[in-house]
């Protein structure tokens, strides 16, 4: 509750600042104001959930969702499609990478892109037997 | 030498040993419904539909889980079946 409370001054916070302290630039406009807004959604929800009507809801919510977050068919879930995404990403920025370099775009951006593709590869090493030293 | 090891996090295992189960039959015997069973186990009424419809093989700290719940042997409620070639 109290780390509601929190998100929500923080987004608040943001929000105001980037409206007043960088008025110049639509988007810090739009940044401040989609924070402002974030922090209305949460207070009504921080709010609501301290009404004692709604105690035994917000019980069973918080009980849904650590259910949710223990369950080991939705844990296997989110590490399978965080594996797909990586796959699939890994493709995705190479073929883009090699039609950047045949459209002739400048040399920073394809140089920047294939020092991603090959820092993405490494980082899926280093966590990989990493992870295997631990187990 | 590290780096050529790309085998280890890039190739997929499709499909695997199947375990067969009689958790429905278990469950239906003991009259409780699929999300009373989820509550018991401390996990999503999705997962005891997969599990029941052989889409999912629990952890085999699930599968004692429900072992102490229905008080039967793991073995008389998954079966283990080895893939035929």
């Amino acid at each position: 509750m109290k780390k509601n409370l929190v998100l929500v001054s923080l987004l608040f916070i943001c929000g105001i600042s980037f409206i007043v302290i960088l008025p110049n630039g639509s988007i810090f406009f739009g940044m401040g104001c989609g924070f402002i807004s974030g922090a209305i959604v949460n207070l009504y929800k921080y709010i609501y959930m301290l009404n004692p009507k709604n105690k035994i809801q917000y019980e069973e919510h918080l009980k849904n969702e650590q259910t949710n977050l223990k369950d080991e068919r939705k844990i296997m879930l989110r590490e399978k499609s965080g594996r797909i995404t990586y796959i699939i990403m890994f493709v995705v920025l190479t073929i883009l990478n090699i039609v950047f370099t045949f459209i002739g775009v400048e040399n920073w951006i394809v140089i920047t892109l294939w020092i991603v593709i090959a820092f993405k590869y490494v980082c899926g090493v280093v966590v990989f037997y990493y992870l295997a030293q631990k187990m | 030498m590290i780096l050529l090891c790309w085998k280890d996090y890039f190739t997929f295992e499709i499909g695997g040993v199947e375990l067969k189960n009689k958790l429905e039959e278990i469950r239906k015997q003991h009259g409780i419904t699929q999300e009373q069973l989820a509550k018991n186990l401390e996990v999503s009424r999705q997962t005891i539909g997969s599990l029941e419809n052989g889409r999912y093989n629990p952890s085999i700290l699930l599968a004692f889980k429900i072992s102490k719940l229905f008080k039967i042997n793991v073995e008389e409620i998954f079966i283990y079946e080895e893939e035929k070639k």
